[in-house]
């Protein structure tokens, strides 16, 4: 029982990683219809400026946190202006791919700032842990998960019952009525930018803690929420969220469990778990289990 | 006089040829009037600056070699090229500076002290300063692109890429300093002679560290050792130093309980090494072997020190799985506990050597890191072999790899133990081996535990094959 409650709490901190990385994609996706591949860049980006305010610089770690939170919010806006902005109308798969030439430009920039060696971020937690009974639990993951729960709260309720939460989701499903509406969908597309910025560096800043530390391969993390939002819908806040919960605790149970119930399929099958499951949820659901279908005329 | 046109012509269209062919890299042979050099080609170049009457005849040279002074040059020199093949945009990215940095400075080095023979210096211009992507395919394009303007290579980053580049650089007679330590580069049935590999392989190197730790763990207070945990990249590098671990565990006795690949974190593997640290706690063994990146060996010991405290196994990490950067992440008190120890084929940043005094003063204030140390030190055979070409008087690509090839007593000033490149493999391999420790007063924070030796596994050692397949 300790074991698999062992393995909840792994599979339940990467959960927290992949649903605070998988909202930064679905609000940026829900308001301008646009995948942005930018994200590890932009995730990467912020934990590098919690480690520089925060070990280089010397100051308070959440000051550090919210001013770095702040300049990848600007990152993202300066990206919506200069970037997609002018390819407002063009083919979305056009915009798609310019993120990816975004990511790769900006992550040579960060990489270059990161440097040779590993860079922590001066986070409190270190390597502390609590345990409940049997389950040690380290407090960074708690911190991971209480953020997680936070956040979701907030964009939930925040897309409910705000003005401009309402205005980002009348924009995500017609542009053009939005703008009848009164609506500025520039406007709203830069907040959809600068929300999912300061959301990346906030995950930037959790991947970075504990051993890890940030380097220039920490960017791969932040692929690994792709499968989460797959699965619980690109357009969709709670999908995200348990797009990520069974990502993450199918990766724990597998990593936990795997290797002595099914040692025949190989080490380190935990890694192709999340796109395993992210195509047995492709074959029965294509829009993911809460994400919005297409209705096209024909 | 229609008839003298006509020989003006063709006279003018051979000298064209001939100029044109002068130019673009083809061999030819130019007089040069050598009036310094090294005492010998096996000694380090910058010491030897007298003059010698021997040398004044003439020196053969051909592609990668200009009368012409190199850029920033010494203006009475003629200029050597070399190219890097690095990885600029790869999983070893963030190594190419520190890489770079080391090598380039040591030319800088080298030319300052007289270049090779005093008569041309050697420089690796930045248009030569090639990303492989740490792709073997990018890394033979990006060779083809300067295998007519270079005498050598001096780095090739990675094995499977410098052995995709093999069959190219054997064509055009082109030697290559390997930045990879795969047993296999001693064999020249396998790299032609060409391949300028310098410290002691990751076989030999796993041989040593287990060696080692059946004598220090029981030494430390520890229980002696008895069983061993290997946790590897699944690639040339973990497999050549695994096949070393089991070589040293079959001698002395002991069992290998588990062997696990790990995935690395640039290939989508999990940061926190959830399954690497569940098999370290879940299966106990005295001594884990880890052969990965430092963002792989960070979560791997600091969770094993996490879950079993006192309990913990000593770990030791290859060479290169060290970076100073590790001080700073959760996993630091872990690294200061007393449980991580780290194999090494040359001595740490602040290690006591004339070459180590050399390169900190040359570098100045960098950083000081395992990869300025490999960078400088992975330098010191090309140059030998450009000394001992140039003192053969043939500079020629051909001139040069002959040279490489019959290298004896390559002198690392006492950054590594000096070893030879011309005979049996099993007489000549480079089998030392150094272990250090977490030291938190140290620039890249480990020093000396024990200096180099050669454990009783190594020693015995049949080396008649590459120890894993490449």
């Amino acid at each position: 029982m300790t074991q698999f409650l062992q393995a909840t709490v792994a599979g339940l901190s990467l959960a927290s990683i992949y649903a605070l990385l998988a909202l930064g994609f679905v609000l940026i996706y829900k308001s301008t219809q646009v995948l942005s591949f930018a994200h590890p860049a932009l995730m990467v980006f912020g934990a590098y400026f919690v480690s520089y305010f925060a070990v280089t610089i010397g100051l308070d770690f959440w000051l550090s946190l919210a001013l770095a939170m702040a300049l990848t919010a600007l990152l993202g806006a300066v990206i919506e202006r200069l970037a997609l902005r002018p390819m407002v109308g063009k083919p979305l798969f056009s915009m798609a791919i310019l993120t990816i030439g975004l990511d790769i430009a900006i992550r040579v920039v960060v990489n270059d700032l990161i440097g040779l060696n590993l860079r922590g971020v001066g986070d409190p937690w270190g390597f502390s842990t609590v345990k409940l009974g049997d389950v040690v639990i380290e407090t960074r993951v708690i911190a991971m998960f209480i953020t997680a729960v936070v956040v979701t709260v907030a964009l939930l309720l925040f897309f409910r019952y705000s003005k401009v939460g309402l205005a980002m989701r009348a924009t995500a499903a017609d542009q053009e009525v939005a703008l009848a509406q009164g609506i500025s969908v520039h406007r709203i597309f830069a907040l959809a930018w600068i929300f999912g910025g300061a959301l990346a560096a906030l995950a930037g800043m959790f991947t970075s803690t504990g051993p890890a530390g940030l380097s220039p391969t920490s960017w791969i993390v932040a692929l690994k929420a792709l499968p989460a939002i797959v699965v619980g819908g690109l357009d969709s806040v709670h999908g995200a969220v348990v797009g990520a919960l069974i990502i993450g605790l199918a990766e724990g149970y597998t990593s936990t469990y795997q290797a002595t119930a099914m040692p025949w399929l190989g080490s380190n099958f935990s890694q192709v778990v999340p796109y395993l499951v992210m195509l047995i949820v492709l074959l029965a659901k294509p829009y993911g289990l809460f994400g919005t279908e297409e209705v096209e005329r024909v | 006089m229609r008839r003298y046109t006509k020989v003006v012509i063709v006279i003018a269209v051979f000298a064209m040829l001939a100029a044109a062919c002068t130019q673009g890299g083809g061999e030819t042979t130019t007089t040069a009037a050598p009036t310094t050099t090294a005492p010998t080609a096996t000694t380090a170049a910058g010491e030897g600056t007298t003059t010698t009457e021997a040398m004044m005849e003439a020196v053969k040279t051909g592609v990668g070699i200009t009368s012409e002074p190199c850029p920033d040059g010494n203006p009475d020199r003629g200029c050597i090229y070399l190219a890097i093949i690095d990885d600029e945009t790869g999983p070893f990215a963030a190594t190419a500076p520190a890489l770079v940095g080391g090598q380039k400075a040591f030319w800088a080095v080298t030319n300052a002290e007289g270049g090779i023979g005093g008569e041309f210096d050697v420089a690796i211009p930045d248009e030569f300063v090639k990303d492989g992507q740490y792709k073997p395919d990018v890394t033979v394009q990006q060779y083809t692109q300067v295998a007519d303007e270079v005498v050598g290579l001096a780095m090739l980053l990675g094995t499977p890429q410098g052995i995709a580049t093999l069959d190219s650089l054997n064509a055009d007679n082109t030697i290559a300093a390997p930045m990879t330590w795969w047993s296999g580069w001693t064999f020249e049935s396998v790299d032609h002679g060409l391949v300028l590999e310098f410290g002691t392989s990751y076989c030999f190197e796993g041989m040593n560290a287990l060696d080692w730790a059946v004598g220090a763990v029981p030494a430390a207070g520890r229980d002696a050792v008895a069983k061993v945990g290997i946790l590897k990249f699944p690639t040339d590098y973990g497999n050549d130093y695994a096949v070393g671990v089991n070589e040293a565990a079959a001698a002395n006795g002991l069992e290998v309980a588990w062997e696990v690949p790990i995935i690395p974190v640039s290939a989508g593997g999990d940061p926190t090494q959830a399954e690497a640290v569940a098999q370290v706690v879940s299966d106990p063994v005295d001594v884990v072997f880890v052969v990965s990146g430092p963002s792989e060996l960070a979560p791997i010991v600091g969770g094993a020190a996490q879950q079993l405290g006192a309990d913990a196994p000593i770990i030791i990490g290859a060479a290169p799985t060290w970076n100073p950067g590790l001080m700073q992440t959760a996993a630091a008190p872990a690294f200061e506990s007393g449980i991580y120890f780290q194999s090494a084929f040359t001595g740490p940043w602040d290690y006591d050597s004339v070459g180590h005094e050399k390169m900190r003063t040359a570098l100045g204030d960098v950083p000081g890191n395992f990869f300025f140390v490999a960078g400088w030190e992975s330098q010191y055979a090309i140059r030998a072999a450009l000394q001992a070409a140039y003192e053969a008087g043939d500079l020629t690509k051909a001139g040069i790899a002959a040279a490489a090839r019959s290298l004896a007593n390559v002198d690392y000033d006492g950054m590594m133990p000096s070893r030879s490149f011309a005979g049996d493999p099993n007489d000549v391999a480079p089998r030392e081996t150094l272990i250090a420790k977490v030291d938190t007063s140290a620039t890249d924070f480990t020093s000396v535990a024990q200096d180099f030796f050669v454990g009783p596994t190594a020693k015995a050692y049949n080396f008649t094959e590459p120890c894993a397949a490449p």
